[in-house]
C-alpha cells in the first residue's frame, strides 16, 4: 500500500473501510495509521458519505408487500409433498389399528370364558422358547 | 436478460479451479429453497429481507417511484419462478438479485427517450440552494438530483457500491466489467458527485464541524 493507491481507494470507495475491498483493507488501515496525509484523505472522504447518505430513501409500503405477495404462485399438486411422506399417515395406522382391536375385543365376549392356561403347543413352539432377543439380530 | 447466475445454500461446497474447496456462505439459500418449494411465508420473509434494498436501487436508477415499484415487482416475480429451478452454483442470491434488478432497469431506461447510457451530462457547477436554508428533505432531493445527473453507468457503480453495500467483486460481476473498470466508474462518479455537490459539501462540512 502506498499513498497513491491508498487515495485511489479512497476516492472511490469512501471513507468506510467496510466498503473497500477486502484484499486491501487490512494493509489500507495500517497504512492510515501510519500517514497523517491518509488520515486527511479519510476525514474529507468520511463528510463526502455523509453528506451522499442523506439521499432519500424510499420505504417498501404494505401495498407494495401485498400486491408482490399477490404474485406468488399457490403451490401446485407437484410441488406438495409425496403422499408416503406426510407425517399423519402413520399416525392414522397407528390410531385405526388400535381402533380396530377394540372394536374386536369387544365384538367377542365369549373369548372371556376360554381357559387361559389352554396354550396351543404350536404357540409355544413359535415363541422360540428360551431364545433371546439378541440373537436373533445374529447374521442380519 | 441473463439470468444465468446460480445460486447456492450457505452449506454448499464445491471445487474450485484451483482445486481448493471453498464455501459460498448464502445467508439465503435456505430461504430460496423453501420459497421454491412454495412456502408462502419462506416467500414472505425473503420480500421483508431484500424488498427495501431493491426498491431503493430501482428508484435511484430510474428516478421515478411508481417504476421503482414495478421493478420490485418485476424482480420478485422472477424469484419465484426461478427458485424452482434453483440449483447450486457461483453467486449469492443476493448479487442474483441486484442483477435482475439492474437488468430490469436498464430495460426501462433504455425505452426512455433521453437516457443517457453513453453521454456524459455536462453538470451544474454553481446557484446551488444555500444548505442553511434547506430542510432535509431538500438536502436529500438535491443529493439524488446530483445522483440522476451522473451517467447511467456511474450511477450504477455509485448505487450499488455506496448505497446497496456490495462488494467490488459483487458489483463488478453484477456489471458484467472488471473490478478494475468498475472501480474506475465508481471513483468518476463520486468526482463528479463532489464536484457538482461542492457549494453544498462545503456548508454540510462546516455544519458537521461545528456540531
Amino acid at each position: 500500500m502506498n499513498i497513491q493507491r491508498f487515495k485511489t481507494l479512497v476516492e472511490a470507495y469512501g471513507a468506510n473501510p467496510a466498503r473497500w475491498p477486502e484484499a486491501e483493507r487490512v494493509a489500507a488501515l495500517l497504512f492510515a495509521e501510519q500517514s497523517a496525509e491518509a488520515r486527511d484523505m479519510l476525514q474529507e472522504a468520511a463528510a463526502f458519505d455523509r453528506l451522499l447518505d442523506t439521499a432519500e430513501t424510499h420505504p417498501a409500503t404494505r401495498t407494495l408487500e401485498d400486491r408482490i405477495l399477490a404474485t406468488f404462485p399457490e403451490r401446485t399438486a407437484k410441488q406438495r409433498a409425496p403422499w408416503f411422506t406426510m407425517r399423519w399417515i402413520p399416525a392414522a395406522a397407528v390410531a385405526c389399528s388400535l381402533a380396530l382391536g377394540l372394536a374386536v375385543g369387544a365384538a367377542l365376549p365369549g373369548l372371556a370364558g376360554v381357559n387361559d392356561t389352554a396354550v396351543d403347543p404350536a404357540l409355544i413352539a413359535l415363541s422360540g422358547g428360551d431364545a433371546d432377543w439378541a440373537d436373533m439380530g445374529d447374521g442380519i | 436478460m441473463n439470468l444465468a447466475i446460480t445460486i447456492r445454500p450457505r452449506h454448499y461446497r464445491d471445487e474450485a479451479e484451483s482445486g481448493q474447496r471453498r464455501v459460498i456462505d448464502d445467508p439465503d439459500g435456505e430461504l430460496v429453497a423453501r420459497v421454491a418449494n412454495g412456502d408462502r411465508t419462506a416467500a414472505r420473509a425473503i420480500m421483508a429481507r431484500h424488498l427495501p434494498k431493491i426498491l431503493n436501487l430501482g428508484r435511484r436508477m430510474l428516478n421515478d417511484h411508481a417504476e421503482a415499484e414495478d421493478v420490485a415487482q418485476d424482480v420478485f416475480v422472477r424469484v419465484w419462478t426461478h427458485a424452482a429451478r434453483w440449483q447450486p452454483g457461483q453467486a449469492k442470491f443476493e448479487t442474483w438479485l441486484h442483477r435482475v434488478a439492474i437488468n430490469l432497469c436498464y430495460d426501462r431506461l433504455r425505452r426512455r427517450p433521453t437516457s443517457n447510457i453513453d453521454d456524459v451530462p455536462e453538470m451544474a457547477d454553481d446557484a446551488p440552494t444555500p444548505v442553511a436554508r434547506l430542510v432535509d428533505a431538500q438536502l436529500a432531493k438535491t443529493v439524488n438530483d446530483a445522483l440522476q445527473q451522473l451517467p447511467d453507468r456511474q450511477r450504477e457503480a455509485v448505487v450499488l457500491c455506496h448505497y446497496q453495500g456490495l462488494t467490488n467483486i459483487d458489483a463488478a460481476a453484477i456489471m458484467g466489467v472488471s473490478v478494475e473498470a468498475m472501480e474506475s466508474l465508481l471513483s468518476r462518479g463520486r468526482r463528479t458527485l463532489k464536484k457538482s455537490l461542492k457549494p453544498l459539501s462545503n456548508d454540510v462540512f462546516n455544519k458537521n464541524e461545528k456540531e
